[in-house]
């Protein structure tokens, strides 16, 4: 007990980076932290508060009943979804790993003080992002003490059986991955089935109904109370068919309104048990598995044959391409927008883009959704850079670039120039499809072309430049640059500089198109050239 | 060779760094560098190499300021940190390859260096491996081969000893002589005294970021028994 409590301590020291926040003495190092800490308080309370107004709606609706069921369910599916592929990073760490061994201590308390790590960052995501929609729905459907009791230890409850959960999966992908050698290929194929599953899955699940139902709502004639009894009609039909298909969710859904306790308690220590069991068994196992994990690489006996030389932006440029496909996480995060974008290009052989927007024939304006598409295959290309960690990426090892003789610009182009090579197959085979799946005139198949590839060039050197304004070179583990940094949320932004004058094409007409995507074209290629004339400075 | 003056570098928000320091490092030196630690070893050896800007005062190596011309300084230099941090997604020989591109080394040539000093570290046969599968020592090793390619004017080294071998350290003494004699200058940090006093022909002591002393190993021990001796006193004041 007194070894769990120690490294629970060490474990939980630095959750969120809070200890090496405490400490840090750089001002502009604090400065830096403190605005990352803000933005994702920010982007915290805005997708709580998007979750809040999302319960209102469901409540206004007469479904506040289904509020904890659904949410509850998606704070599950997120963490499983999320958790899976950092399972292996919070549980397993190559780094400390002979320290450990060394020490006496089992492994049974370090794997449960990792465990309730993870368990510790999703129950603290759980409460900013579910607490405002959950207490709301608590308000709105004047409920007693005895639902606000329920909440406060629904909250506390619902993380542990997702993060046991993604502790097998972990484990699972690890053990797939670990002793492959085309590991990061595996990963990735990994991740992309699980990624695109998750996206297709929902699918089966939607109700239905057909645009018909919604004819009333946006012929214009109807009231609003007459628009909230439809819509409410058609949330309540949803959740009937869902709850049809899938009778265990309904009961689970129960167990959050505090209707009933005793089921409550028992699904707590059903949960708790499953924890203390994959804590046992991955503690008994740990360093074995461990082992298993991180072996030692084959040694070949090298001879020295011919060497051949390369310009220096050459050597810069593979040296780039050996950090990127050495480094699942930094693979399978990146890759996932082109690969839906190349998924994209061939589904619009499939269905109409009108589809997208059931009901939209009735609405007061004509939308044109062919307009959107070279804009939404833009954003898809766009949806992480590599660029945007790529400095970051550099890690303890920025001192090598630091003090050989390269100036800043050919780094700088390098990681321009292996983005757009990465990107390249991925745009090349994307028109391609789109040559046999998009019924277009010449004017709207030159805008398939030069959009996305006007997007990718400023996608591209927007992150490069968020990420020269905003380098994290102290982590541990990839996930924090990849995923969690600064300079990948922020070049997000440019998501919406793609997306918003897409919607804006999409309300046009004939030639007004053209023009709109045209002067999209000109000033996202002016911005670009000033950007980049910044990354290189 | 490497002349500095007044050079002062403070980290922002701290009272640590190095301030006042002066010294001159001529052709065919071997200085050594030696201080407590935090005394401010690393933070000027990295002043000097372009890696950190420093707040005051003036490096000119071969008469060019190094904040100026930071490119063309480090042509001419090595750098070897106190710690042995490569690219470990790299090979021995990718890593090699590499920084010979950047130094622009003609094939041939690195080739034949390679090979040479590979054998002498007795590393050869592992630089088809990944850089994350060496040991310390050999991490070190490739990192002193890869400072050694292009024939650097001056080799600058933080603890350079650290998880080198007996034999290892030996040879890169001897690296270090065949350097010198070829016009080159050392200028190194060590915590090795017995090292320092044996090798070197110049020496400085820095404390709390100020030079205690410096200049010929001989003028500096004076009369004393040793360069321990001497250190020991220093750091005791």
């Amino acid at each position: 007990m007194k070894h769990l409590i120690t490294f629970t301590k060490l474990e939980l020291l630095n959750l969120f980076g809070i200890n090496v926040y405490k400490h840090v003495k750089d001002p502009a190092e604090k400065k830096r932290k403190t605005f990352l800490g803000v933005t994702l308080l920010i982007v915290a309370l805005i997708l709580g508060g998007y979750l809040a107004s999302g319960a209102y709606a469901l409540t206004i609706l007469g479904a506040g009943d289904k509020i904890p069921m659904l949410y509850s369910l998606l704070s599950c599916i997120f963490i499983l979804m999320f958790g899976a592929f950092k399972a292996k990073a919070n549980l397993y760490r190559e780094k400390d790993l002979a320290f450990l061994a060394s020490l006496p201590v089992k492994s049974l308390p370090i794997v449960t003080a990792r465990l309730i790590r993870s368990y510790a960052e999703n129950a603290l995501l759980n409460v900013l992002l579910i607490l405002p929609a959950f207490l709301l729905s608590g308000i709105l459907g004047n409920h007693g003490i005895a639902f606000f009791l329920n909440l406060a230890l629904a909250l506390l409850i619902l993380p542990v059986f997702p993060t046991a959960l993604t502790a097998w999966f972990g484990i699972l992908i690890s053990a797939v991955t670990a002793r492959n050698r085309h590991k990061v290929l595996t990963e990735t194929a990994l991740a992309l089935i699980l990624g695109v599953g998750a996206m297709i899955l929902p699918i089966f699940f939607l109700p239905h109904g057909s645009s018909d139902d919604l004819q009333l709502i946006f012929s214009g004639n109807a009231t609003s109370a007459e628009v909230t009894r439809e819509l409410s009609l058609q949330v309540t039909k949803a959740f009937e068919d869902f709850e049809a298909d899938f009778p265990l969710a309904k009961h689970w859904g129960s167990l959050f309104l505090g209707e009933n306790l005793g089921g409550f308690l028992l699904y707590g220590l059903a949960s708790l048990i499953l924890f203390l069991l994959t804590a046992l068994v991955i503690g008994k196992n740990f360093f074995a598995i461990s082992a298993k994990l991180f072996p030692q690489t084959e040694h070949r006996a090298f001879h020295i044959t011919e060497i051949q030389s390369r310009t220096v932006l050459t050597a810069l440029i593979q040296k780039e391409a050996r950090r990127y496909f050495s480094c699942g996480i930094y693979v399978t995060n990146t890759i996932f927008g082109p690969v839906l974008g190349v998924v994209f290009a061939i589904s619009l052989g499939f269905f109409d883009p009108m589809t997208l927007f059931p009901g939209a024939e009735n609405l007061p304006l004509e939308l044109n959704p062919q307009a959107g598409i070279p804009f939404l295959l833009g954003m898809f290309f766009s949806l992480m850079t590599l660029t945007a960690s790529s400095i970051s990426m550099e890690g303890k090892n920025w001192w090598i670039l630091q003090s050989l003789p390269v100036s800043a610009k050919d780094v700088m182009h390098a990681k321009l120039l292996f983005n757009f090579l990465f990107l390249a197959p991925f745009y090349v085979l994307t028109e391609i499809i789109l040559l046999f799946t998009v019924q277009a005139d010449l004017l709207a198949r030159l805008w398939l072309l030069l959009v996305p590839a006007a997007a990718i060039l400023f996608s591209v050197t927007f992150g490069l430049l968020i990420n020269k304004k905003l380098p994290k070179f102290q982590w541990e583990s990839a996930t924090e640059v990849v995923k969690q940094s600064a300079a990948t949320g922020i070049s997000m932004l440019s998501l919406f500089v793609i997306l918003l004058p897409g919607v804006g094409a999409m309300l046009l007409k004939g030639s007004l198109i053209h023009l709109a995507t045209l002067g999209f074209i000109a000033v996202i290629g002016a911005a670009t050239f000033l950007i980049y004339r910044k990354v290189i400075a | 060779m490497l002349v500095i003056k007044d050079l002062e570098k403070f980290y922002k928000g701290t009272t640590k760094g190095i301030s006042g320091v002066s010294l001159h490092v001529e052709k065919g030196d071997v200085y050594a560098f030696i201080g407590h630690n935090g005394a401010g070893k690393t933070t000027l050896l990295k002043a000097i190499t372009g890696i950190h800007p420093y707040d005051k005062g003036e490096v000119l190596i071969d008469g060019i300021d190094v904040q100026k011309n930071p490119l063309e300084i480090k042509r001419r230099i090595a750098y070897v940190p106190d710690n042995p941090d490569i690219y470990e997604f790299m090979t021995g020989i990718q890593y090699l390859n590499f920084i010979a591109d950047v130094f622009g080394v003609p094939a041939a040539e690195r080739k034949e260096k390679i090979a040479d000093y590979a054998e002498r570290f007795e590393i050869t046969s592992s630089l088809g491996d990944l850089i994350s599968s060496y040991s310390h020592g050999m991490k070190q090793k490739l990192v002193l081969i890869s400072a050694f390619l292009h024939d650097p004017k001056l080799l600058i080294m933080d603890e350079p000893f650290v998880g080198l071998d007996p034999k290892a350290a030996f040879l890169l003494k001897e690296m270090m002589k065949e350097l010198t004699e070829r016009g080159g200058a050392i200028f190194f940090s060590t915590h090795v005294l017995d090292v320092a006093e044996k090798l070197c022909n110049k020496v400085a002591i820095i404390k709390e970021g100020r030079l205690v002393t410096s200049g010929l190993m001989s003028e500096v021990i004076k009369d004393q028994s040793s360069l321990e001796a001497i250190f020991m006193e220093t750091v005791k004041e």
